[in-house]
């Protein structure tokens, strides 16, 4: 399976007449993408923006985000089983247009009103403290400012809000397909030096069963109680794990993240100089009960050592404590198996860095990386400008927590700003002991 | 530029008063350095001056902290003191947990910088991670006294540092013993680069080191069990973020930090009575249907009929448990108990999410 990505950079974007892009520069037809939005139903409106990285802008309503890619040739096509057929993808040629994101700002009318499947929002400053922590405010951001009809479900409302930026995202990397490629990477798990450690990745990932989308899915299926599956790596590539896009909180991952897995694409890498990249083990974890965790953690486990790995690296979502029991033993069953783990993540450790960086240990775990901590609080000053308000005057993160007005100074912790909690070790943070 | 004036505390050996015998000579003080002070002033050279050292016997400290401690801070005070350097302790326990009580009292009351040293397993240590003053420093030292001519200079620059009044960076590249912060700082690497590069030093077997380092967490003892449960009074607390309706005490859906109880004394069941649910780590949606699930009242109200206790408790427990920090749960929890005692309360019946 071998994937050629071709990369062209976008170093600006401005509103024209034709959706185009030349020499870095992306012009978008704004009535053309809202036409495109609006074949869906179930949106009742839609606007347009750009927010540009440093500009004193901040976006509310923050759902989700994807990278604009199409598929250029090989079988299926980006976004499977949400714009695509269900077809297995990652070979052939894929485009993508780099430093651009097509993030979706939505506004829906909730039924369910607390606990794991409720929905959520974040903000997303293109300048200051905020972006400090944000990759994604490097980016310049096409907002898709939409609103939901008042009568679309629960799960309707993440699959239009996800269908409408992958369908906008195919439409703007469609330009550039008759422009010959400049920047080709070649992405394939060839046969390399038997000498070379053999490393696996366990993407370890919480989901909840019982919420309309369970947060991650692939090719379009959320992943509920399933146990642990074997990807390409090329699959992230291609958008074959998807986020839940009503969720907007940084404890979950966000679909351009999926797309864009450092360790994904750091592995690829090095695939053929310092190790032999086996595959990704995808992990459903947050099992309920201890049975749960020990049989996922006993089956991942399993699985690399029967991809005769050496050496696993292991990550995982959201904040959850229990959460984080799972993915603890699955570094225990790996290590009793004779493979070597490191585990990459944030910590805790409260505000002041006084408390136990994690909620549990085992052992095993010899061989952490901190990508900092997720109770960080950020103060960001007052924007001068909006995006994603419409006529409303206040915005609401957690439903059960108090509405506020995004346009004087506020204080977030990182699950509230988009992108900020390091799952995948993409920043520079760590955390050191004083 | 005047030098840094230094307050040195030792023991009563070290002070060269004698051993165990004379462990529980009071506090005193002389002028100038005595024992392992006279070298470490050596190679202080200009940076510094001990110009006194006070020193305790052991078991005095031992058994009289406070007035102890009040009575070397005072002579802190009368010298004018700013930094102080107590030890080292090596593996002698009773002398390590004095110097860590005087570096914390000296930091808290007089705000002076503090450096001391001793063995990392010194029982001081817990000491000094229990106080975690930001300006009180312990420098690891082997467990007997021969480590003396080493552990000495390490202690010059560290004081002369500070001293000078340079930052102190972070425990591993200061050489102290983590006091039990972290802080976030940025790496010259991102997180996937140096995780990479520890995953194939530790498959290759070369040393790599943890960036966190491996904790072990208190386990929580079983109760007894209750002898006469048809005589008990029984009360039943939840995480489960079982409330009345409207959130009326603002109870946060995660990193929640307080805790309250309230009425059930009028009813038989939590279904259909008015409750509300606000926690965003479990699926809400059936305990909102039926809060019995969080609070058994239910099945309690039935239990209590049949008399297999005596007394249901007229209020319940509740906190949500979701994503909170491990300390603020303890405290939770701790209260609830406190009040649950004072309560007369026999039992609890605890539902966690």
């Amino acid at each position: 399976m071998k994937l050629e990505l071709i990369t062209y950079p976008v170093k600006n974007v401005e509103f024209g007449r034709l959706t185009s892009y030349k020499n870095g520069i992306l012009k978008v037809d704004k009535e053309e993408l809202k036409k495109l939005v609006l074949e869906d139903e179930r949106i009742v409106s839609v606007d347009l923006d750009v927010a540009f990285p440093g500009e004193q802008t901040r976006i509310v309503n923050v759902r989700d985000m994807v990278e604009p890619r199409v598929k250029v040739s090989g079988p299926g096509g980006v976004f499977p089983g949400i714009i695509a057929p269900v077809q297995t993808v990652g070979e052939g040629r894929t485009h993508r247009l780099s430093g651009v994101t097509v993030t979706a700002s939505a506004k829906m009318t909730p039924t369910i009103m607390s606990g794991t499947a409720a929905q959520d929002t974040a903000i997303l400053d293109m300048w200051g403290p905020g972006a400090q922590l944000a990759p994604l405010s490097s980016l310049i951001n096409i907002v898709l400012v939409l609103r939901l009809a008042d009568t679309v479900s629960e799960l309707d409302t993440h699959a239009a809000i996800i269908t409408a930026e992958c369908k906008v995202a195919k439409r703007l990397a469609e330009t550039t397909v008759e422009i010959p490629p400049q920047n080709m990477e070649v992405f394939e798990l060839h046969e390399v030096s038997p000498s070379l450690p053999r490393v696996v990745y366990i993407v370890g990932f919480m989901t909840n069963w019982h919420a309309p989308h369970s947060a991650v899915a692939y090719y379009g299926l959320p992943v509920r109680e399933s146990l642990p599956t074997f990807v390409h790596p090329n699959e992230f590539l291609d958008g074959a794990l998807t986020a839940d896009a009503r969720k907007g909180i940084s404890s979950y991952a966000r679909t351009w993240q999926w797309m864009n897995n450092p360790v994904v694409f750091k592995l690829l890498r090095e695939h053929g100089k310092r190790l032999n990249f086996l595959g990704v083990i995808v992990q459903r974890t947050r099992f309920e009960a201890e049975h749960g965790k020990l049989v996922s953690a006993a089956a991942a486990s399993q699985m690399a050592r029967l991809l005769g790995a050496d050496g696993a690296f292991i990550t995982r979502t959201t904040a959850s404590g229990a959460n984080f029991v799972d993915v603890m033993l699955t570094v225990q069953a790996c290590e009793q198996k004779g493979i070597k783990t490191v585990l990459l993540g944030p910590e805790w450790g409260g505000k002041d860095g006084s408390e136990l960086p994690l909620v549990f240990y085992v052992p095993e775990a010899t061989a952490m990386v901190s990508t900092g901590s997720t109770d960080r609080e950020t103060k960001m000053p007052a924007p001068s400008k909006v995006i994603g308000m419409a006529e409303d005057k206040l915005v609401q993160l957690v439903l059960g927590n108090a509405p506020f007005s995004p346009w004087s100074e506020i204080t977030l912790d990182d699950y509230s700003i988009a992108g900020a909690s390091d799952w995948w070790g993409e920043n520079y943070f760590t955390r050191k002991a004083y | 530029m005047p030098k840094i004036r230094v307050m040195h505390y030792v023991n009563q050996f070290f002070a060269g008063i004698g051993g165990e015998d004379k462990a529980d000579v009071p506090v005193g003080h002389r002028q100038g350095t005595i024992g392992p002070g006279k070298r470490l002033q050596e190679l202080l050279k200009d940076s510094a001056e001990i110009v006194v050292t006070a020193y305790c016997g052991d078991d005095y400290f031992n058994n009289h902290t406070d007035e102890a401690t009040r009575a070397i801070v005072k002579i802190a005070q009368d010298h004018n003191v700013k930094m102080l350097v107590a030890g080292p302790a090596f593996a002698s326990g009773r002398y390590g947990f004095a110097c860590a009580e005087v570096c914390h009292a000296v930091n808290v009351s007089l705000g002076l910088d503090c450096v001391t040293a001793m063995h990392p397993e010194n029982p001081g240590i817990e000491t000094y991670k229990q106080y975690r003053d930001r300006r009180v420093f312990a420098l690891p030292t082997t467990e007997i006294v021969s480590g003396m001519g080493e552990t000495l200079p390490r202690m010059a620059t560290f004081l002369a540092k500070l001293a000078a009044g340079a930052a102190i960076g972070p425990a591993a590249e200061e050489g102290y013993i983590p006091r039990g912060f972290r802080q976030d700082e940025k790496a010259s690497k991102t997180g996937v680069d140096r995780a990479v590069d520890m995953l194939l030093d530790k498959i290759a077997g070369r040393p790599f080191t943890t960036e966190i380092p491996v904790e072990h967490l208190e386990a929580a003892p079983v109760a007894p069990r209750i002898v006469n449960i048809r005589g008990a009074t029984i009360t039943l607390a939840t995480s489960s973020g079982v409330m009345p309706q409207g959130n009326p005490d603002g109870f946060k859906a995660y990193r929640n930090n307080q805790w309250r109880k309230y009425d059930i004394s009028k009813l038989d069941t939590m279904k259909g009575t008015g409750w509300d649910v606000l926690h965003a780590g479990y699926n809400n949606v059936f305990m909102r249907d039926n809060p019995n699930f969080g609070v058994p009242l239910d099945a309690a109200r039935q239990l209590e009929r049949e008399g297999v206790f005596a007394k249901l408790y007229p209020y319940y427990y509740m906190t949500t448990g979701v994503n909170a920090a491990i300390p603020v749960m303890q405290r939770i929890g701790r209260e609830m108990v406190t009040d649950m005692k004072a309560e007369g309360i026999d039992g609890v019946l605890f539902v966690s999410t």
